[in-house]
């Protein structure tokens, strides 16, 4: 055997030990990881509590948005109807829309995830658990304002895809467009962090021995989840940002008169939209795996092809976004393009259809709810997929785009891909947080209601598409034959109402929170999210040796139990994980945890302070909230990265490991490579959108002037990178003073705060108006973007030498230097390219 | 029969639409197809007998059902639905017809364009066209994005601010052929409507140069209608040719007597339609740009009527 | 990150030549060079897929390790997927010149 990070894996043999571990051990895990109570339960950032608390809000705004369904499907049942009035139902489908995609499709996921994957995992819990915290508070406030905004007639009605011009301040002066921007652009945010969580917690915090070939396939959904929200949401944030800026200060990033593009925004929106539907079907995929297996007990068939599914899904959904775009006119070989990987993306669904139905053959399911909504969300994607392969054909799509047929479509896909999965989640998982099961009498009755329903209101929808009822409308004309259609679809939609209604009734009969009795494997899975647990999750971490540990071995939960395996105490008498390799899970280091803390709550607070101050206009309180927001975060951080005085603990069986390591084996190196990520990402839209609009109406560009300047803010970037590198070089030596590195790091920091401002004031000498052309927005924009990396050094140099004073940055390497140092890194990159770009395209006129 | 069956997309006009027609019963047959098989696979997981199940359970059905069906059904599909794409999207000869179509919030401003692609009939919310050969529409947007879209004569197409898009259409039978905005442009987008009238190619002539030698006719006889026309504001928003009424924010009236519809495809054209649109159109399309002129009289609004009818 | 980069290969080369084409077909939109270039491009990331395609499949022999197998497998799989939706993402451009 070979290994991955020189651990030896006949370690592993060690295990289960032999020897008795006493109970106070199982005391003190129950002490370090109790959950504070009262008032500062909203401190708890334990993803048993948060995991909870983020699936209710989620299907919280699953429920209200369902009911703006209702309502819509009222004031459609019969022609000229006026249940809603026009800018009401404008305002509603916009919502429906919007809450369930970003409220409540991807956050579900999110929240399953940090739910169920610690345990699944066998980690004690995910490794940023404040970060955890704060996804959920700022998803939660700033979706309950978001949401409110319709009480006050102030939501949005541009649609959920929100096309400029019909966005921008002359066609939607109020504020209720700016309540989608920022909005959605700061929940997206909380929707990125999230996204951090999850990819390191799946690649960092496995249980040792599980390796790639073994993860449970909801963590490879997971992970490809993770990672196509870093690379998707970056461009919806960005086409946000630009828009709110067209808005507020009249720059023509999408306005055709001044050189910009309406269509750039549909780009830049569906180049985000389209992964979006797979960010929200992957992961309900891989819940289907998991429970198809469990529930004919017996192992998936085809686990490597699923997995080849999930990666393939992962990337070929970025070459479909076009797909939303076939009627604009584009030339038809690139719509074949988009045709022709809209096609390729569907076989992979294909592979992990037929690998759900060849494990149902083998195995045995029984007649229960979860079985009925698994198997009924296969049928009912597999149609949706079907319209689906019928749109991806160009010619078709011309007819049907726009159509009731794509809505019927689309619900298809996410009902049946989606909703339905994770309505069998929670029947199966429901014994992992509650005392008792939901009832398999009402259970059946919900599903036969919302599949019954599902399919009355969408099946018709078909017909009325064809029939040339196109969407979006708040009413149709008497005397189209869309009558009797529509009135099905309403019926129908009130038929999957009361479905859903049913199982509300479920819950509230059945669903008793618990943290430590709770039901149990109900439905007898064979992954690790079944082990007995608490607060700290199993009392010790398994070795891992198969795909299915409790089928495979039933004397794991005893063993797990009695402390046999990794783990089975606290080690350095704090809140802590095991940190293993991303492909092999070999142990490489125990990691400290943070526990309950009000900063995360109180900077989710702020950070939804000021977006959300900041769309009603009131610019004061705002700002605020701004150094507030950021108080909180850096206060937060402030109590991470500290080493503990053990540099080695036993995590049992004699094994010892090192509690505090740098480089690319922290988890901190993988979060902040996240976030460059991110980073980078939006660059890189922003770069496609300047040449993008260029290349549509080049007669708005000027060849700019001056470009030497480019080599003096090029040269500055560059000494600050070489400053950066110095400073780390300090770092290592011995000799050098306790604040020499840091110093370096400050030098570094002003240098690359002059070559911005340099950058700045040369190119506004240029003359090229920002309000004027499509050129002079763009280039302010993406100065404007090197600025807030640019803020976020002078905090981070700042950050820096508060840690330096009090003596928190370690020697020989520290991780928050590491992190500090990569991020400048990165400034000066994006900063040298921006200038360069800004200065030397277009080449000539 | 059912209600509203064959559907416009079904039941095509033309070769535009014919040929997406042919495509789209393929699809349905693929789809249905390909559905059966999976239902009788799932049926057979479930409730299937051991022998059959066995056969089912494996690592090679994922191969055959997940991987190579789909490739050779999805390859076949994609050769058909590429080269159909091409053909639809052959480049325009420029000995075509032309009309522009201008998509405004929220109807249609219809231009009838000569060789030298001037404008040379102006009207709104209708086209005519002559059967038997292509017309070349070219697609612009006044404001926000909207799309045209007759589903019996061919696929859809946008309309977006700054480009010009171009959309063949023919019509093979003479008829009035339904439409409507099919990208959502705010408001009462819902209302948006549109005809397209095909006549046999001489009845078309004839009524192409009686538009053309109306565009420059002398003012009609002087009437009630005629003067409450101008001094009621109307005039200042729609153009009727020939009279002192020069406004272009709204549609053109020029023969708007002629129009089988009213308020942009919504309204049949009669005198009461008529009355009840310029008194309050904003009861019968709320938010559209026309203000509602409820300090008419009733007689006021007949003299209307009677005056726009006449416009044909 | 060699081990990604080899996991994820086929599909590493699948998103280099979808965007490839698009810029291609974006920069010279509608003409027969466009279609010429897509054509080139397809032809060339074909071949260095099977190239590397060929070498994982020789290299597979020797691995013994469990888990590495598994993921040169996968490797494999990867390289069929994105070669199949490479020769897809090539069609139109066959579709455009015939």
């Amino acid at each position: 055997m070979t290994s991955e990070t020189g651990f030896d894996p006949k370690l592993f043999d060690r295990f289960p030990t032999s020897e008795p571990r006493p109970q106070s051990e199982v005391d003190e895990l129950t002490r370090i990881w109790a959950a504070p109570r009262g008032w500062r339960m909203l401190t708890i950032v334990n993803n048993n509590y948060v995991g909870l608390w983020y699936v209710a809000a989620a299907f919280l705004f699953f429920l209200l948005a369902g009911v703006l369904a209702l309502v819509m499907r009222a004031q459609l049942s019969l022609p000229m109807l006026g249940v809603l009035p026009q800018e009401t139902y404008n305002q509603f489908f916009t919502m429906h829309g919007t809450v369930m995609m970003f409220l409540f499709a991807v956050p579900i996921m999110e929240a399953i995830g940090v739910m169920l994957l610690p345990q699944m995992l066998a980690a004690r819990d995910l490794p940023f658990p404040r970060l955890s915290a704060y996804a959920f508070w700022a998803y939660l406030i700033g979706g309950l304002c978001f949401f409110a905004s319709l009480f006050a007639g102030l939501a949005p009605d541009g649609g959920w895809f929100m096309y400029p011009p019909l966005t921008n301040s002359t066609y939607s002066p109020g504020i209720n467009a700016d309540f989608w921007l920022l909005g959605i652009g700061f929940i997206e945010i909380s929707a990125i962090a999230g996204a951090i969580e999850i990819l390191v917690g799946i690649l960092k915090t496995r249980a040792p021995g599980m390796t790639l070939a073994r993860m449970p396939l909801f963590a490879w959904a997971m992970l490809v989840f993770a990672g196509m929200i870093l690379i998707a949401f970056p461009s919806v944030i960005l086409a946000t940002l630009l828009l709110e800026l067209e808005r507020a200060l009249n720059w023509p990033f999408f306005d055709a008169t001044r050189g910009g593009d309406p269509m750039l925004w549909q780009h830049l929106f569906w180049f985000f939209g389209h992964p979006e539907v797979y960010i929200i079907f992957l992961p309900a995929a891989g819940l289907v795996s998991m429970m198809v297996s469990s529930l004919a007990k017996t192992e998936l068939v085809g686990y490597q092809l699923i997995v080849l599914a999930l990666l393939a899904t992962g990337f070929i959904s970025f070459g479909v976004w076009a797909h939303h775009m076939f009627t604009t006119g584009m030339p038809s070989m690139t719509t074949g393009f988009f045709a022709a990987a809209s096609m390729a993306v569907s076989i992979p669904a294909g592979i992990q259809v037929f690998s759900w139905i060849a494990t149902l053959a083998i195995g045995k399911p029984k007649y229960n709810t979860p079985t009925l909504f698994v198997v009924g969300g296969l049928v009912t994607f597999v149609m949706g997929g079907l319209t689906g392969v019928m749109v991806a054909m160009v010619p078709f799509d011309w007819q049907a785009h726009d159509t009731y047929f794509i809505v019927a479509h689309l619900h298809y896909v996410l009902i049946g891909g989606a909703v339905f999965p994770v309505f069998a989640a929670f029947y199966f998982w429901v014994g992992m947080t509650s005392r008792r099961p939901l009832s398999e009498r009402l259970g059946k009755w919900v599903f036969w209601l919302m599949f019954s329903g599902m399919h009355i209101t969408f099946l018709p929808m078909h017909l009325s598409g064809l029939m040339g009822m196109p969407r979006r409308v708040y009413t149709y004309l008497p005397g189209m034959q869309w009558e009797w259609t529509n009135m099905l679809s309403s019926i129908g939609a009130f038929i999957l109402g009361a479905g859903v209604v049913l199982f509300l009734v479920d819950l509230l009969r059945n669903f008793r929170f618990t943290t430590d009795d709770d039901a149990g494997n109900i439905y007898g899975g064979g992954t690790l999210e079944w082990l007995p647990t608490g607060l700290y999750s199993t009392r010790s971490i398994p070795v891992i040796r198969s795909m299915t540990p409790l089928w495979d071995n039933p004397n794991l939960a005893k063993e797990v139990e009695e402390g046999r395996h990794f783990l089975p105490n606290s080690a350095t008498g704090l809140r802590e994980t095991l940190i293993t390799s991303p492909i092999r899970a070999e142990p490489q280091y125990l990691q400290v945890m943070m526990g309950p803390s009000v900063w995360p709550l109180l900077g989710a607070v702020f950070t939804a302070g000021f977006f959300l101050l900041l769309t009603v206009q009131a610019y004061f309180l705002s700002l605020v909230c701004l150094p507030l927001a950021t108080f909180s975060i850096l206060r937060w951080l402030w109590d991470t990265d500290r080493p503990v005085h053990q540099k080695e603990v036993d995590v049992g069986a004699g094994i010892m490991l090192p509690t505090y390591v740098t480089g690319p084996s922290a988890h901190g190196w993988w979060a902040i490579i996240c976030v460059l990520v991110v980073a980078a990402m939006i660059f890189f839209m922003a770069i496609f959108g300047y040449l993008f609009v260029y290349g549509v109406h080049p007669t708005y560009w000027v060849v700019p002037t001056e470009r030497w300047w480019a080599l003096p803010i090029s040269v500055a970037y560059a000494a600050a990178a070489v400053l950066i590198f110095f400073g780390r070089w300090l770092l290592g030596r011995d000799r050098s003073t306790n604040w020499s590195p840091t110093i370096a790091i400050v030098f570094a920091a002003l240098l690359i705060v002059a070559a911005l401002a340099t950058d700045w004031f040369s190119w506004r000498a240029q003359a090229i108006d920002p309000e004027l052309t499509a050129q002079g927005a763009f280039s302010h924009a993406m100065l404007g973007l090197q600025g807030q990396l640019v803020a976020v050094v002078i905090l981070m140099g700042g950050y820096l030498a508060a840690r330096t004073a009090r003596g928190l940055i370690t020697r020989p390497r520290n991780t928050t230097f590491d992190v500090v140092t990569l991020f400048l890194l990165y400034t000066c990159a994006q900063g040298a390219a921006t200038t360069l770009l800004l200065r030397f395209f277009p080449v000539s006129g | 029969m059912l209600e509203g069956w064959p559907p416009p997309i079904l039941d095509p006009a033309g070769p535009y639409a014919s040929s997406v027609s042919l495509l789209s019963w393929i699809l349905f047959a693929m789809g249905a197809v390909v559905l059966m098989i999976v239902l009788v696979a799932v049926y057979i997981a479930i409730f299937g007998r051991p022998g059959l199940q066995a056969k089912l359970g494996g690592k090679a059905i994922i191969w055959v059902g997940g991987i190579a069906f789909p490739v050779v059904v999805l390859t076949i599909l994609l050769v058909y639905g590429l080269s159909l794409t091409r053909h639809l999207s052959d480049p325009v000869e420029g000995s075509e017809m032309r009309v522009r179509i201008t998509g405004e919030m929220w109807w249609w401003r219809v231009a009838y364009l000569d060789a030298q692609g001037q404008a040379v009939v102006h009207d709104a919310n209708e086209l005519h066209i002559p059967t038997g050969r292509p017309v070349v529409l070219e697609l612009e947007s006044a404001d926000v994005i909207h799309s045209f879209w007759v589903p019996r004569l061919s696929g859809k197409l946008d309309m977006i601010p700054g480009r010009r898009n171009l959309m063949k259409i023919q019509a093979d039978v003479p008829g009035t052929f339904g439409g409507q905005c099919a990208e959502y442009c705010g408001g009462p987008h819902a209302l948006m409507g549109f005809k397209v009238v095909a006549h046999d190619p001489v009845r078309f002539a004839r009524l192409m140069q009686n538009r053309k030698a109306r565009e420059t006719a002398l003012p009609s006889v002087p009437s009630e209608g005629a003067r409450l026309f101008e001094t009621s504001g109307c005039s200042a928003c729609h153009r009727i040719a020939g009279t002192g009424a020069n406004g272009l924010a709204g549609p053109d009236l020029t023969h708007v007597g002629s129009r089988g519809t009213l308020g942009a495809g919504i309204l049949p054209n009669n005198r009461g339609t008529m009355m009840g649109w310029i008194g309050n159109s904003q009861a019968i399309k709320p938010n559209n740009r026309m203000p509602p002129y409820t300090l008419l009289t009733s007689e006021q609004l007949t003299q209307l009527a009677i005056y726009l009818e006449a416009q044909k | 990150m060699h081990n990604w980069r080899n996991l994820l290969g086929g599909l590493l080369l699948w998103a280099a030549h979808f965007f490839a084409v698009y810029i291609i077909g974006s920069v010279f939109p509608g003409e027969r060079i466009a279609a010429v270039l897509v054509l080139i491009t397809t032809f060339a990331i074909l071949a260095v897929t099977l190239t590397l395609a060929i070498k994982a499949l020789r290299a597979r022999s020797d691995i013994d390790d469990g888990i590495q197998r598994w993921m040169s497998d996968l490797t494999l799989l990867g390289y069929l997927t994105g070669g199949v939706a490479i020769i897809y993402q090539g069609l139109p451009a066959v579709m455009f010149l015939l």
